[in-house]
């Protein structure tokens, strides 16, 4: 691998780095199967996009994008909780709608940033730096603070409230715990970060597709799941900063993969790489695990 | 302190399968009362617990605390005054967080969860100090996760739990149902000294009649989701078996014959 597919990968492996935290809060902490994130990271990309197109401040966009994000996780929270619709479905209904949506936000399937001023052109002119030591930087420094406010939010009071309800939803009533106000909470924050993602995945890559966000689910699953194999711990820290080191190992296995021309690969077997690493990882954990929790007899 | 009126619970309500569970035309929990309640499997103990936690809503009726009609509040909503030990200890508590966590969620029952750190060093020292009176050596496994731990202790927890906060009302169901006769002993005793040193009002759903005799200060015995009997603090003293089969065969005028109520001895 050349350098420049290494900084790529740790790059990218930080954006969907938000993503796998996205995953984690959603189906890992309330314990809910949210596809809605498949629809909700083109959304930030579309909502960034068009309002840089339009002129506004690109920290405004992304701002703006988490906004939209948490709208859409809302959604999926008030069909589920109030409509009573099957928690996967919900996700599935939002999801598909947020693809029609993002066309009409952006006013047609794709956007370009091309020449435009993003938080990249921003960072190399303020520090004066190259773009890819700026999208770096960027992608590294967005994570890192979203990993450390949702450890501190997983650890806070009301957090360890959201991960009771994906523990143990039945008893927590009795604890004056909801589950329907955390559920709300989760998914609003799970599908602000995926927004985030796919927001600082628009300004990063320079462009809006509505079709960008097919699979992206099955990358945070991915991360999260190999972030498991490395780091066993539910504690909230170790479980967020896992999912991050999930998502670099993910997109270094990916690059190496396409780019070792060993098998014979090309970029249009990615999301089969994807599903076959997703599937190792999965198996790694589990017997893993069952090895863990065999007692040896002499 | 806890009226409930003319309460009436139907489960399938306009279905073919549909069941009065629960009638009671007038009762009062008064302060101070160690309720202890049997009956044999189906005659509504449960549902009765369920419909003052809030679990179960009543299909007609009201429900009073200290005056104040309360019929439409939730199990959340009455979690500020009211506490709970479920019956399996497996899933009465949160499997997957630690010890600590589990106590921690326990803290905050009744007021508000903000965004302070739900772990301090002062939780912590309160927490060991809890459990370390209970000789299982688990204040210094604060840290592990409570699926790793045995029934016993899981329910011992959860006794712990349930009284951390002040209450109006302690719910205690069939909480040794799943313990063998010498953790029920333990923390049988351990229930009796909390509510002694905290004066808590108790009511008691329990399968065994020696529970039902040696606890509390009033019984109630259902049956087919009516309370059949009601014994009083000066009537229970002297209360035995035998005297509450006859109370029972006096009241409906039958056997009282289900083998798991006269069987169980733990």
């Amino acid at each position: 691998m050349s350098l420049y597919s290494i900084l790529g990968a740790i790059q990218l492996g930080f954006v969907y780095g938000l993503v796998a935290i996205a995953v984690l809060l959603s189906f890992r902490m309330i314990n809910f199967p949210d596809l809605s994130v498949d629809g909700s990271f083109p959304l930030g990309a579309a909502v960034c996009a068009t309002m840089i197109l339009g002129g506004w401040d690109p920290w405004m966009a992304i701002f703006c994008a988490m906004l939209a994000g948490a709208g859409a996780g809302a959604i999926t929270a008030f069909l589920s909780e109030n409509v009573k619709i099957l928690d996967l479905l919900s996700g599935i209904l939002t999801m598909t709608a947020l693809y029609s949506v993002n066309i009409r936000i952006m006013g047609r399937p794709n956007q370009s940033l091309l020449g435009k001023e993003t938080i990249v052109t921003q960072a190399a002119e303020r520090f004066s730096i190259s773009p890819m030591a700026a999208k770096l930087s960027i992608a590294i420094a967005i994570c890192v603070t979203m990993a450390l406010l949702v450890g501190i939010f997983l650890a806070s009071r009301f957090g360890l409230s959201l991960r009771a309800v994906g523990t143990n939803a039945n008893v927590s009533p009795a604890y004056g715990i909801s589950k329907k106000s955390r559920i709300y909470t989760g998914l609003s924050v799970s599908n602000c970060i995926a927004a985030l993602a796919g927001a600082v995945f628009c300004q990063l890559y320079g462009f809006a597709d509505v079709s960008m966000g097919v699979g992206t689910i099955v990358i945070g699953l991915a991360a999260v799941i190999l972030g498991e194999a490395f780091v066993r711990s539910w504690a909230p820290f170790a479980a967020v900063f896992a999912c991050v080191l999930g998502a670099i190992i993910y997109r270094f296995t990916i690059s190496i993969a396409l780019e070792g021309d060993v098998f014979g690969l090309t970029t249009s077997d990615l999301n089969l790489i994807s599903s076959i690493v997703v599937t190792a990882a999965f198996l790694f954990t589990k017997y893993s695990r069952q090895k863990n929790l065999t007692v040896k007899v002499k | 302190m806890i009226q409930l009126n003319n309460i009436e619970v139907i489960f399938g309500k306009n279905t073919a399968n549909e069941n009065l569970a629960l009638k009671i035309r007038d009762f009062q929990i008064n302060s101070g009362d160690f309720l202890t309640v049997i009956g044999s499997n189906g005659a509504g103990k449960s549902t009765f617990l369920n419909l003052i936690s809030g679990r179960v809503r009543q299909n007609s009726g009201d429900v009073y605390l200290n005056g104040k009609n309360i019929s439409k509040t939730n199990e959340t909503d009455r979690s500020d005054w009211c506490a709970r030990v479920f019956q399996d200890p497996l899933t009465g508590t949160y499997g997957q967080l630690t010890i600590e966590e589990n106590f921690a969620l326990a803290m905050d029952r009744g007021s508000r969860r903000n965004i302070f750190p739900a772990l301090s060093r002062e939780r912590r020292a309160k927490f060991h100090d809890l459990l370390a009176p209970l000789e299982m050596n688990l204040e210094h496994r604060l840290k592990e996760r409570m699926e790793l731990l045995s029934g016993g202790q899981r329910q011992a927890i959860s006794l712990l739990m349930a009284t951390i906060k002040p209450m109006k009302i302690l719910l205690l169901d069939e909480m040794t149902a799943a313990l063998d006769p010498a953790m029920t002993n333990f923390i049988m005793k351990l229930t009796s000294k909390i509510v002694e040193t905290n004066k808590l009002t108790v009511l008691m759903v329990t399968h065994s009649m020696e529970q039902a005799l040696a606890y509390g200060n009033r019984l109630i015995m259902m049956h087919k989701g009516e309370i059949i009997i009601d014994v009083g603090p000066e009537e229970k003293k002297g209360l035995t078996k035998d005297r509450l089969m006859d109370l029972f065969k006096q009241t409906r005028g039958q056997q009282l014959d289900q083998d798991n109520l006269l069987l169980s001895n733990q």
